[in-house]
């Protein structure tokens, strides 16, 4: 695959030194949308085992110019002195979109991430006009009164299994959907690692609404995958469009129960691209 | 700060990250070997706080991501072992071209520690640090199928070392890893420990195994648990540790 494109390394250093890796197609028009790829939690543009990596392969591919960026404090990007909070990620992008328009022509653009580079991509979406994709992996959403419903009658169904709670005390737990060996949200060490660790800012359950709502009425063009791991806020296909209010024409919700936060099990991985590939060409090929 | 990103090597697809010294020049300069997949990922933060240490107090630092992993080209299915050691080797020589005059240290961490042993002979080296490594073939094997319990089929020939024993290839097949890279690291050899300027940095709960090799005066610890054994935790950021692998070069 890394034949048919070009994957060049880049600094912009125009204001704060800003990372990024630039994967081009070789052959063939440049699309007019480019995508930006956010790096999530700590991670760097790589991503958990290469996601982002395999991602911009499959993408460039079908002749899309894509950027993974070590948004400014993570990967080899220090920390931007001249804004913190929304003020720096809107400051990455509006860098890396000038980057790209100034060397590919390009107009808009799709928004990729994983966890909090999800949370990020929906703030810059509804503050920036040239976003007109977005494409979270386990972003927000509402928790909905059917999501409570789901909660309860699954364990309703496993009723039986409750009045067994002592045989169940010696026998070994049964994996649940979307756990894995490792996984750091089943682990106990999550509790260590995970407390004032965690880059991912939670909004009410209002704001998320509002920001959906908002990007959704500037015609920018969704697509929301969830994974078994994402259990705590959501647990059944469609949990995010029953839990907005306004029209959902421009959203895609998919739902990979077996996989991981992180993507680990390579199968869950491939399905994952292909269907991210997949939807982007639909909807963004020839635009 | 200057960051130099490039590619290297014979097909360009080594990803490389030179950090030329900024402060008063010692001279001196680290070759920075990373481990491999999500440990990679893991320890990035901390090598790259290293290399901007180091470079402030006047070294030249290279850093790179192994063929098939990180920012480096090539399909994971297609890597060996064979070709990581020539990235090793590739890597010194870029280091060589960028920092001419200078003397070089390796610093390895976990499996690139494992695989800078098997090519270290061939490289002149002034020092190397070693955090965390994994010198035995079956620790090796965790890396690639994770804390579950490795199946280990004893070779018969009743020696301890454990590069005798040959693990089973399934592992190695569904991280995506090929039949090549199997049979390449079937054949690794034992792991000889004879540089004196060897150090070692062992984290909390880790051990490397090397005071069994009687190298126990060159072990450093540093309070930090990195638990490598749990697959998918979060980056390792330990200023004691940074501090601790800059003091030490």
């Amino acid at each position: 695959m890394e034949n048919r494109q070009i994957v060049s390394p880049h600094w912009i250093t125009s204001t704060s030194p800003l990372f990024f890796i630039q994967h081009q197609p070789t052959a063939g028009d440049v699309n007019k949308t480019a995508i930006i790829i956010l790096s999530s939690g700590f991670l760097n543009n790589i991503g958990p085992y290469r996601l982002n990596v395999d991602i911009a392969n499959s993408l460039t591919a079908q002749g899309f110019v894509v950027a993974r960026v070590d948004q400014s404090g993570k990967g080899d990007s220090p920390k931007r002195l001249d804004a913190v909070g929304i003020d720096a990620k809107l400051a990455d992008y509006d860098e890396v979109f000038e980057h790209l328009r100034s060397n590919f022509g390009v107009t808009r653009c799709i928004l990729m991430g994983l966890c909090s580079g999800a949370d990020d991509g929906l703030e810059i979406a509804k503050l920036r006009d040239t976003v007109s994709g977005l494409v979270f992996l386990d972003g927000f959403s509402p928790v909905t009164f059917w999501y409570y419903l789901y909660h309860y009658y699954i364990r309703f169904r496993h009723f039986c299994s409750w009045r067994q709670w002592k045989k169940r005390l010696v026998e070994k737990k049964p994996e649940r959907s979307g756990e894995q060996k490792g996984d750091i949200k089943f682990s106990d060490a999550n509790k260590q690692y995970n407390t004032g660790l965690s880059l991912r800012r939670w909004q009410s359950e209002e704001n998320v609404k509002a920001m959906y709502e908002s990007v959704l009425k500037k015609d920018v063009k969704i697509m929301a995958v969830f994974s078994g791991s994402a259990g705590d806020y959501y647990n059944h296909q469609g949990q995010l469009k029953k839990g907005l209010n306004s029209s959902t024409v421009g959203l895609q919700e998919l739902f990979f129960e077996k996989a991981a936060h992180i993507y680990s099990n390579p199968a869950h991985r491939t399905e994952l691209v292909r269907s991210i590939s997949s939807w982007v060409q639909l909807v963004f090929l020839n635009k | 700060m200057i960051l130099e990103p490039f590619y290297f090597g014979q097909n360009k697809s080594c990803f490389g990250h030179f950090t030329p010294a900024s402060g008063l020049a010692q001279g001196k300069s680290v070759l920075i070997i990373p481990s491999i997949f999500g440990e990679a990922i893991r320890s990035h933060r901390v090598l790259r706080e290293v290399a901007r240490t180091l470079s402030s107090r006047g070294f030249d630092v290279l850093r790179f991501d192994f063929d098939g992993d990180g920012n480096s080209w090539s399909d994971t299915n297609d890597v060996s072992v064979q070709l990581w050691v020539n990235n090793i080797k590739d890597a010194y020589a870029e280091l060589v071209k960028r920092s001419p005059d200078s003397s070089i240290s390796v610093l390895a961490t976990r499996f690139g520690a494992g695989l800078s042993l098997l090519t270290i002979n061939e490289l002149a080296v002034e020092s190397m640090l070693f955090w965390d490594p994994i010198l035995s073939k079956n620790e090796m094997y965790n890396i690639f199928v994770g804390p579950e319990p490795v199946i280990i089929e004893s070779t018969g020939n009743g020696s301890n070392n454990p590069f005798t024993s040959t693990p089973d290839l399934r592992g190695f097949l569904e991280v995506g890893l090929g039949k090549d890279f199997a049979d390449g690291f079937l054949k690794l050899d034992e792991i000889t420990l004879s540089n004196n300027d060897l150090q070692i940095i062992e984290t909390t709960d880790t051990d490397s195994g090397v005071q069994k090799l009687g190298f126990s005066s060159n072990v450093i610890k540093v309070e930090h648990h990195c638990d490598w054994q749990i697959k998918d935790l979060p980056v390792i950021f330990a200023p004691k540790l940074i501090s601790t692998i800059c003091g030490c070069l």
